[in-house]
């Protein structure tokens, strides 16, 4: 029944979270918004990929669920609601950030370090080897993403790059729970692909009101509202 | 069988008011009565487990225990309120044409209003710690369409700042999810983990101590954002002001004990895991915390919506504060308080959604007079108020009394805890007070201090049907609290303490 072994499995999960992590800072490094939402997709597609993985290796029809919600989630919904959304912005399609791109990169890359420094040691003494599921970059890359994701969400202007910061936290999550458990059980996994599918379309079409009330979607016009 | 169709009711209320758009009246009349069947469906599903003991149903999907009964009964109660005076303040804004979109936006409005509840009591009816994730931050995504109803910049902003700072609160509450399951695996046997309440709560002794407590600080961050936690509240005031009064009611008076309900459960599986009060003393300092943050904002509030707000977030802190002293009175203290704080919060907020719709303005300093305009809504008010701020003969008082005593009798943190707190609510009761009596007593200044003031729509049947009881509740609990209602409170300290919550019976 096992299509892969756990060996197999958690070298392609190691893999697919070095790509994630790769596309992640390169995320913050892009200055046009088509190309951000090309790379959240392209995390996606990893994301696939390193579920499949694991999910084939415990075996059942378990793989091809989980597989096929971060396809249609994260590889197909979510990007084309955010392209959708970016279509229908006048504003011009540049990132903008608080903190110029000079000084963005080193910030994140920083960022990546520390989450290496953090989760390394837990994920070799904890998860090493379990049942020879060995994924030595997995939970690091899931914190770095977390990271990251933050990062982009507290520094970017647009609402729209705030929902990609956003999906990129969610990543990280999935990323982590794939390298720790190898997935949650699938009627949760289901509810959260819902969940975050609804948030992700809930807060385009905020973003669109907002765009239509203020004519660009910059949420540092949002400050009215204090004490 | 009831658990089932209590999940049942909303739904089919919320798509028939959304069809039944183009008909107000059907619209309307389908929403009360939708409520009402909804609210019996959930005081029976509570008196069922008040008599017999917790309810399985779906093979498993759904849990009620005494915990989840208490807060059903109060969503219930609190969201047939709500929709109840939403009639009335509905039809006012449609007549000075503030809804967008108008009577579709009536429908929509309904719709949400349903829906809303629906995910509430989807959140504490489910037996899977992961479906309880899922339901808090659906409670969100509903209730942020009802938070930007009226599409103005500050309703948007509100909604934005909302979804935003709950959806990435919750996605850190979902990495402690990951936590517990990743705890549960390692002790399972032959790879049959589940975070499946009935499972956990049993096994709870033998999961991994310190992997649950970084579990309880990530649940503590995700859910304590959601539950107005300072100090990560910064979105509540705005949210819980800018939405449609009868929702405020519903955000301040049940949404944030929906939250602090998940966070509850995790509280029980690590204090047994770890077999300290590391989870309860957390709970202590984030709810004396809120306590202590939002008096200042209460004693210089200048907008009377925001007021109630921030004077949520002090309960939602007393609560915690209760739960962290834990033990059979100090659990039965916050179960009392989560109530009676529902139904006051709810009282004030659906009356003074009145009283900003006479004024037509939400500047405390605006509205003066109010037991001149309308006496009824004055003496409401006066009642509310007095009643949230401990004055007996309110159900607040005994609950406040309780929490104090229940600290005062625990450990020398507790009762250091207790004693500022006790100071704390002593000040907030001199402010919300002095607010208070300005509103209701005060003259609108020298040129029309001899005018009756704004008048408003008359009160309707179905407004004064929701009112009249949530007053009564409000002062019932200060003075009995009957059966089975008590047996239920009791049977919560049960479900929160390694005796057992299967078995409890």
């Amino acid at each position: 029944m096992d299509l892969l072994t756990m060996a197999q499995a958690g070298t392609v999960v190691d893999i697919a979270a070095l790509g994630m992590l790769a596309l992640g800072l390169a995320g913050v490094a892009v200055k046009r918004l088509e190309v951000a939402i090309v790379f959240l997709a392209l995390q996606g597609v990893l994301l696939g990929v390193a579920t499949g993985a694991a999910a084939l290796a415990e075996g059942g029809w378990r793989a091809w669920a989980a597989f096929g919600i971060a396809l249609a989630v994260k590889v197909v919904a979510i990007p084309v609601m955010l392209w959708f959304v970016l279509n229908r912005v006048t504003a011009r399609h540049e990132v903008e950030s608080v903190v110029p791109l000079k000084l963005a990169v080193p910030l994140a890359i920083g960022l990546v370090l520390f989450a290496y420094w953090v989760a390394r040691p837990i994920a070799s003494d904890t998860l090493g080897g379990q049942h020879g599921f060995d994924a030595p970059n997995a939970l690091p890359a899931a914190m770095a993403l977390l990271l990251l994701g933050l990062f982009t969400m507290s520094t970017r202007r647009k609402a729209l790059t705030q929902v990609i910061g956003l999906v990129t936290m969610e990543n990280g999550i999935y990323l982590a729970a794939v390298a720790a458990t190898r997935g949650l059980p699938i009627a949760v996994e289901f509810g959260i692909a819902l969940d975050v599918l609804t948030g992700a379309a809930l807060m385009a079409l905020v973003a669109h009101e907002i765009n239509r009330m203020f004519v660009s979607i910059d949420t540092d016009r949002l400050r009215s509202l204090r004490g | 069988m009831l658990p089932i169709a209590l999940l049942v009711v909303p739904l089919l209320t919320a798509l028939t008011c959304r069809l039944l758009y183009r008909r107000p009246r059907a619209m309307e009349t389908v929403n009360a009565f939708g409520a009402l069947s909804m609210m019996a469906l959930a005081l029976a599903v509570a008196v069922d487990v008040a008599r017999t003991g917790p309810r399985e149903a779906l093979s498993g999907l759904l849990y009620v225990d005494a915990l989840s009964a208490v807060m059903l009964g109060t969503i219930g109660v609190i969201g047939a309120a709500a929709a109840l005076v939403s009639i009335r303040y509905l039809r006012h804004d449609l007549a000075i044409h503030h809804v967008p979109d108008g009577r579709r936006g009536a429908g929509w409005y309904y719709l949400g209003l349903h829906g809303f509840i629906w995910t509430m009591l989807f959140t504490v009816s489910v037996d899977n710690l992961g479906l309880l994730w899922v339901g808090i931050e659906a409670t969100t995504l509903a209730s942020a369409l009802l938070v930007g109803f009226y599409r103005t910049g500050a309703a948007l902003e509100a909604a934005w700042k909302y979804v935003i700072l709950c959806t990435v609160g919750i996605t850190f509450a979902l990495f402690g999810v990951l936590l517990t399951y990743f705890a549960a695996v390692e002790t399972a046997a032959a790879g049959a983990a589940s975070l499946d309440w009935t499972r956990l709560s049993l096994e709870a002794g033998q999961l991994d101590p310190a992997i649950m407590k970084l579990a309880f600080v990530f649940i503590l961050v995700g859910f304590g954002a959601k539950a107005g936690f300072a100090p990560l509240h910064t979105w509540l005031a705005d949210a819980h002001s800018l939405a449609p009064s009868p929702i405020s009611g519903l955000l301040s008076g049940v949404l944030l004990s929906c939250a602090l309900y998940g966070i509850l459960r995790f509280h029980m599986l690590t204090t047994v895991a770890t077999g300290t009060d590391f989870s309860g003393n957390l709970l202590l300092g984030f709810g004396l915390l809120s306590i202590a943050v939002a008096t200042p904002f209460i004693l210089v509030q200048r907008d009377v919506k925001r007021l109630l707000a921030y004077s949520s977030i002090e309960h939602i802190g007393l609560i915690a504060v209760a739960f962290g002293i834990g033990g059979p009175l100090g659990v039965y203290a916050g179960t009392l308080h989560l109530v009676n704080h529902a139904a006051t919060k709810a009282l004030l907020f659906f009356v003074t959604g009145d009283i900003v719709q006479r004024f037509g303005t939400r500047r405390i300093s605006a509205i003066r007079g109010v037991l001149r305009a309308s006496p009824l809504a004055g003496w409401l008010l006066l009642l509310g108020v007095f009643a949230i701020t401990g004055v007996p003969p309110s159900g607040v008082f005994i609950s406040e009394l309780s929490i104090a005593s229940a600290g005062l009798m625990g450990n020398r943190l507790q009762a250091v805890v207790a004693v500022a707190v006790v100071l704390l609510l002593g000040v907030i009761f001199a402010g919300m007070v002095a607010h208070a009596l300005r509103i209701a007593y005060g003259a609108r200044g020298p040129s029309d201090a001899h005018a009756s003031g704004p008048s408003g729509p008359r009160f309707d049947l179905p407004w004064l049907a929701a009112i009249i009881p949530l007053a009564a509740l409000v002062v019932v609990f200060g003075l009995v609290v009957p059966e089975p209602i008590s047996a239920l409170f009791e049977d919560v300290a049960g479900v929160l303490s390694a005796s057992g919550t299967v078995a409890s019976r």
